[in-house]
């Protein structure tokens, strides 16, 4: 028979577990790059980059902006770019600070990359529609900085109006 | 066991399984409550969309959208020229950043394309394209962010993902939920390329022949209006476009935008009742010529 002060003490190790769990919870960038700002704002300072598996510790999660620290600081995170889901990078485990320094990460051995390959191979009058997808995702043309976009904003007479939703 | 005893262990075996998969990160992927609520959607085919969208993961998506935004390009032809593009980025990425969608996988890019057509099209990842048609039926600035922000409602409202009929979706489904440890093995892709295969049909389908369907459109309409207020543009524009879209469907019946959007009529009622407490106003100058200056090759017939 299982004695109750067991049991009660058993509790109390449980609901310590769930406070720590509570406090800090562990989320990983589900993108394939996200900023840090120093504040809830699409126009906030962008104190760092994080990449497609990095780890952050939520402090106060909201439905648009998320409290964190990552990378050794204090900052916000739009909630839509972190999962609760564990990611698993294909080299190896996603540990806390993966720089990707312009090399792509392989995504999560899923095979969604494999079956693209296959279906160009299969489709190969798509080849040159592929080859500008990759330009689109890289040329500087279809990338706007944070600096770039408030100037622009701003030359057209634009000021956002931020709900904090 | 006495009865109390009994409810106490219920309880605690009940709070350690919320518990234990949190923090236990190996478990994770074995969140029982998470298992159960897939599979309870699985069997009922998905019956709310939202939920649905949730299961699919970023990465996922991204990839169906690069193969279907490699359809498009296919079809039409990309219009090399960098200020119209440069500049349609630039107003597209501003209303990307205040939609509620501004963190997709690989982010928005978007694309002219070197057609007379009326058309704009939105592939998840996201992959954004409108017609040199397009803009020419645009006159300003907050016309053509009307155009882009209703794009972006596709995306921000999963439509792509939605649309896949039922049954395969719970395929996709079940694939996104997965959580891999190890490398994929044969069996692996061949089950991620039937998921997009059957994802890139479907795309296909809605993009180039049936459309959203009316719901979806008047979703991404009221969206649009949003978007346009959020970001500071004049939301009035969107009945701007549509009534110019209206003045066209005549003469281009069945053709592009007019063969997958063609209840105009209804989708301006439904504008009109979203701006009915938003005030009107008219688009400053800056908005004008710099949409003039930037798109002046592109919009030349």
């Amino acid at each position: 028979m299982i004695k109750s002060r067991t049991l009660w003490v058993a509790g109390l190790a449980l609901v310590i577990v769930g406070a720590a769990w509570a406090a800090e919870k562990t989320r990983q960038v589900q993108v394939r790059e996200t900023t840090l700002r120093d504040k809830p704002s699409a126009l906030g300072k962008v104190l760092g980059t994080l990449r497609y598996g990095e780890r952050v510790q939520v402090g106060e999660g909201g439905d648009a902006w998320s409290k964190v620290s990552a990378q050794g600081q204090d900052g916000w995170i739009r909630s839509s770019a972190l999962t609760a889901r564990k990611i698993q990078l294909a080299a190896g485990d996603g540990s806390a600070n993966i720089t990707a320094s312009g090399e792509e990460i392989a995504l999560a051995g899923k095979g969604m990359a494999e079956a693209e390959t296959q279906y160009r191979q299969d489709n190969a009058y798509l080849d040159d529609a592929f080859a500008f997808v990759d330009r689109m995702e890289k040329e500087p043309l279809y990338r706007v900085s944070a600096e770039e976009l408030a100037a622009f904003l701003e030359a057209g007479g634009l000021t956002p109006r931020e709900g904090g939703r | 066991m006495k009865t109390l005893h009994k409810k106490y262990l219920a309880a605690l075996l009940t709070l350690a399984g919320f518990l234990g998969p949190v923090h236990s990160p190996a478990l994770a992927q074995f969140d029982v409550g998470d298992l159960l609520k897939r599979g309870e959607q699985a069997t009922k085919g998905l019956k709310t969309i939202g939920k649905a969208a949730e299961q699919i993961d970023p990465a996922t998506e991204y990839f169906i959208g690069r193969s279907a935004a490699a359809n498009v390009l296919s079809k039409y032809r990309a219009y090399d020229d960098a200020n119209a593009n440069r500049y349609v980025n630039e107003v597209g990425q501003s209303l990307a950043a205040f939609s509620q969608a501004p963190e997709v996988y690989s982010g928005y890019h978007f694309q002219v394309l070197d057609s007379d057509e009326v058309n704009a099209f939105a592939a998840p990842g996201a992959f954004i394209f409108v017609t040199r048609g397009m803009l020419r039926l645009c006159e300003n600035e907050d016309e053509l962010a009307a155009v882009l922000a209703h794009e972006i409602g596709h995306i921000q409202n999963r439509h792509a993902v939605e649309h896949i009929k039922s049954s395969r979706r719970g395929d996709l489904v079940a694939f996104a939920g997965k959580t891999a440890l190890e490398e994929a093995g044969p069996a692996q892709i061949a089950v991620a390329r039937d998921v997009l295969d059957k994802a890139v049909d479907g795309m296909k389908d809605v993009l180039f022949v049936k459309g959203y369907g009316q719901g979806a459109e008047k979703r991404s309409d009221a969206d649009a209006v949003e978007m346009l207020r959020t970001t500071g543009y004049n939301p009035w524009a969107m009945l701007r476009v549509l009534e110019r879209m209206d003045a066209r469907a005549k003469r281009d019946k069945g053709l592009g935008i007019f063969k997958t959007h063609p209840k105009t009529g209804d989708r301006i009622k439904s504008v009109r009742k979203e701006l009915k407490r938003i005030p009107n106003s008219p688009v400053p100058a800056a908005r004008v010529e710099r949409f003039e200056a930037a798109l002046q090759q592109a919009r030349a017939e």
